[in-house]
């Protein structure tokens, strides 16, 4: 059980303080209700390129991260298709620091040509580093289009293209920052040794003066329903071929989510998993495999991934996964294999929360799904989760007839025995 | 209210007393017990002195490792995962160049049902040939693939030229040492290396401790998997190359992998504790002077850091990155001016306070909650060290000069120790003049 409080300022910050008095630090993780699903489809990349420039200092704090060392403290920020969140891990009697810290940063944020600069660079070495450096690297830069047609999530964070990055321009990251970084977009979470109401008091003495703006009412195109299978092949200079099976599922605030949840979970949820017990140890026709969902907050993806062991043909990895996930159907999960997955799920749940850093970033993100308590409640969800339920879910999104597959081809000698 | 004016940041103590608690088994094994957090979870890690370091056959001592979860005399693979996974529990197992790991953590009330097999694991491995084998081919798979990244080349030749081919810290895997092992060098190896002499238990979470204590010593604490007399097998001496500078092609490259560094000495040594404060200067971390001129002012990357790596037997310094091609000769000239000017000049008084604030806040973090204070405990168990060391490390972060420093950059950081490699496409190097 995790206890909070939670006020909304004037200005719509909502603020939520977990007290947790075994330990002396304290978090501040701030998730901005952003990401890039926001973005124009023709300059992908900026919410995650904004994130770099959050760091280049504000109005009243020249070097954001001299001061963040001072305060002995620690700090990250990630983007996904959803949200950008920022955490700072610092001894509890900084907490003042930190708040000052992203207040300034949320009110009033240095934007300079030369920042933009150096970190459009920093930005196109990442997307080097991270998607074209790396064997089967670039494999969500395909699958996405092909997966999303209409949906902004067929572009992925880092962006498109690094011509995306390039030509973004310090005007446009302006008025990006302008309309999503206000309170009202906001949720501030603080976990760790501290007292609530100080929490209350100081999130209002630096953030009520970040005026309220008004934030723009997000529409989206939404997807529409997969009628039919698409499949595409591509050949890469990997020494092994993969193929990567999506199916188009709902979306994070949806009851079927958790559902689905387990189902990626029996599929492939540690070394007992089907997948693994069936294709890696029993057939071995893939040397790795994987099940899950991507949890998205507008309709998502279930995703499965599996490389090949050299010398079986795609065609046929491809037929063992189909014929896997018909099992499901045909030969549905016992009592034993469910509780299974329920327990694992429950033990992971406790392990990330025992450090309150993911408490914080956990309580932010639950308040945005529309309630933290929900962070309380999960356990039993899964718990309550049927059989029936797992089939009818497993039957309704594993639709062979509706999945989009990439055939991650190998050219090299290794793949073919 | 004035925005301008920085809230006073206070002082912080530093972790306190971080001792563990420490219960003896029958058999002398140490458990040491951190008992803390507020999730009903707990840890349990198990380690031997049973890393590469001891093995004479290559993959000998990951192997056996990696497959004492693939068979017991008493349960097959898919027994042994379907208890772990039925209890929500994860098993982790992993070995480096000098230790071996098995690490088990589940929730506090399936402790009892989940141990036994803990044990059974550890002491009584099976090797089955099958598994072994499906090991092998998909650990051959994993590194033919590695080889296609620049970091992993980068990374393999730095280890060689520091220590030479012979050396463990400096062997490389080739690929017929995947078909070279048999099931009867894994029980060999597990026979000399897993037992009680040089095991090491560390338990953390929420759990009691005198009951886990009685349990352990049930499962481990017997003296009945002793070897004669442990084994320190006597090791080829390093060969370092003559050569300090490498350059490896890799044709579809668009980044450059650089490593730059040199072997030093490992946590025993009295100059390594300046070395951490030295180590965090240069790139520990995003203010580090290598992460703030190359990437936060040059652009030329996504990260730089500096490592400092405290081995059993030895202990080096590496500087990693990885850079666009065209950037590498630049970015290896930016690397050998900071090393210049951390050997030419003083530390400023400011900066040497930030570093101060910045590492005893790192310090505290690394007690924080029952899994990262196990950690750092680990981190002294593996190197024969005890808590002690924390409080000598404290006292140097607060101590240390700048006089101190410079002394120890003149001694350690000299430009003609270092070896630098260099993987990337050499032909777009070339054509970039890089």
């Amino acid at each position: 059980m995790i206890r909070f409080t939670r006020q909304t300022l004037d200005n719509g910050l909502r603020v939520i303080v977990h007290r947790d008095v075994s330990t002396p630090m304290a978090v501040i993780n701030m998730l901005y209700d952003v990401g890039s699903r926001d973005e124009h489809e023709n300059r992908t990349g900026l919410a995650h390129l904004l994130e770099h420039l959050m760091f280049g200092g504000s109005a009243n704090i020249p070097s954001y991260d001299r001061k963040v060392r001072k305060a002995g403290g620690e700090n990250n920020a990630y983007t996904s298709n959803d949200i950008t969140d920022y955490y700072i891990k610092l001894p509890a009697v900084n907490l003042e620091t930190g708040l000052w810290l992203e207040s300034d940063r949320m009110t009033d944020l240095n934007l300079t040509q030369k920042g933009l600069d150096i970190q459009r660079n920093v930005v196109i070495e990442e997307f080097r580093q991270r998607y074209l450096n790396q064997p089967y690297g670039d494999i969500w830069m395909i699958l996405r289009p092909l997966a999303y047609k209409k949906h902004p999530y067929r572009w992925p964070v880092i962006g498109k293209d690094i011509s995306h990055i390039e030509n973004i321009t310090l005007d446009e990251v302006r008025s990006f920052y302008n309309e999503h970084y206000c309170p009202s977009n906001a949720i501030l979470s603080i976990a760790g040794n501290v007292d609530e109401d100080k929490c209350f008091f100081l999130a209002r003495k630096w953030f009520e003066s970040s005026g309220r703006r008004k934030k723009n009412i997000r529409i989206l195109p939404s997807e529409p329903i997969r009628k039919k299978a698409s499949e595409m092949s591509v050949t890469r200079d990997v020494p092994y071929h993969e193929i990567i099976m999506v199916f188009g599922m709902c979306s994070r605030d949806d009851g079927c989510y958790y559902t689905a949840d387990l189902v990626s979970d029996l599929l492939a949820g540690g070394r007992s998993s089907r997948l693994y017990r069936n294709l890696v140890m029993e057939r071995k026709i893939f040397s790795s495999i994987n099940a899950y969902i991507t949890g998205d907050r507008d309709p998502g993806l279930f995703v499965v991934r599996g490389r090949l062991t050299g010398g079986v043909a795609v065609e046929e990895g491809h037929e063992h996964i189909k014929q896997e996930l018909n099992a499901l159907i045909s030969n549905p999960p016992a009592k034993k294999e469910l509780d299974k997955v329920k327990n694992k799920f429950e033990a992971t749940k406790q392990y990330t929360h025992s450090d309150i850093l993911h408490k914080a970033v956990d309580l932010a993100y639950y308040e945005l799904l529309g309630d933290a308590d929900l962070l309380n409640k999960e356990i039993d969800i899964y718990r309550k989760i049927t059989t029936g339920q797992i089939e009818e879910c497993a039957g309704k999104i594993l639709d062979l007839s509706t999945s989009t597959t990439l055939f991650y081809k190998s050219n090299q000698k290794s793949a073919a025995h | 209210m004035k925005r301008s004016r920085a809230p006073k940041t206070g002082k912080y103590e530093g972790p306190g007393d971080i001792r563990p608690a420490v219960a003896k088994l029958r058999n002398s094994v140490p458990v040491y017990m951190v008992s803390a957090g507020s999730q009903p979870v707990v840890k349990i890690d198990l380690m031997f002195k049973a890393g590469a370091w001891w093995q004479n056959k290559s993959l000998v001592a990951s192997t056996v490792n990696a497959i004492l979860n693939e068979g017991t005399i008493e349960s097959n693979g898919e027994e042994i995962a379907n208890r772990i996974d039925y209890y929500g529990s994860y098993l982790n197992t992993w070995s480096d160049r000098d230790n071996a790991f098995i690490s088990l953590i589940c929730l506090s009330k399936h402790i009892d049902s989940i141990l036994p097999l803990l044990a059974e694991i550890t002491r009584y491995p099976s090797f089955p040939e099958r598994e072994l084998n499906i090991y092998l081919q998909r650990l051959k798979q994993g590194y033919i693939t590695e080889k296609t990244r620049v970091s992993s080349l980068a990374r393999e030749k730095f280890a060689l030229a520091l220590f030479g081919g012979s050396h463990p810290y400096g062997k490389n895997i080739r690929i017929q040492d995947f078909s070279n092992l048999t099931t009867e060098d894994l029980f060999n190896f597990h026979a000399s290396y897993y037992n009680s002499n040089t095991c090491r238990i560390i338990v953390s979470g929420r759990y009691d401790e005198q009951k886990m204590a009685g349990k352990l010593d049930g499962l481990f604490g017997g003296n009945d998997w002793k070897t004669g007399e442990f084994s320190a097998t006597t090791k080829l001496r390093k060969n370092p190359s003559g050569e300090k500078r490498f350059i490896i092609n890799s044709n579809r490259a668009v980044q450059s992998a650089l490593r730059v560094g040199r072997e030093l000495f490992n946590m025993h040594n009295p100059d390594y504790l300046g070395m951490m404060v030295l180590n965090s200067i240069l790139g520990g971390h995003f203010g580090s002077r290598l992460m703030q001129n190359i990437r936060e002012k040059k652009g030329y990357t996504y990260g730089i850091g500096s490592l400092l790596v405290s081995l059993r037997h030895s202990g080096f310094l590496t500087i990693v990155s990885e850079v666009g091609t065209g950037y590498g000769k630049a970015a290896i000239k930016e690397i050998y001016r900071e090393l210049d000017k951390l050997r030419k000049k003083p530390v400023s008084k400011r900066e040497l306070e930030l570093t101060r604030s910045h590492m005893l806040g790192e310090m505290l973090r690394g007690f924080d909650g029952p899994f990262a204070w196990s950690e750092s405990i680990r981190n002294l168990i593996e190197q024969d060290l005890d808590a002690d060391y924390y409080t000598k490390l404290t006292n140097t972060i607060k101590e240390i000069t700048p006089g101190d420093l410079q002394e120890l950059a003149g001694k350690y950081l000299s430009p003609s120790d270092m070896y630098e490699v260099v993987a990337g496409n050499v032909a777009v190097m070339q054509e970039k003049k890089d």
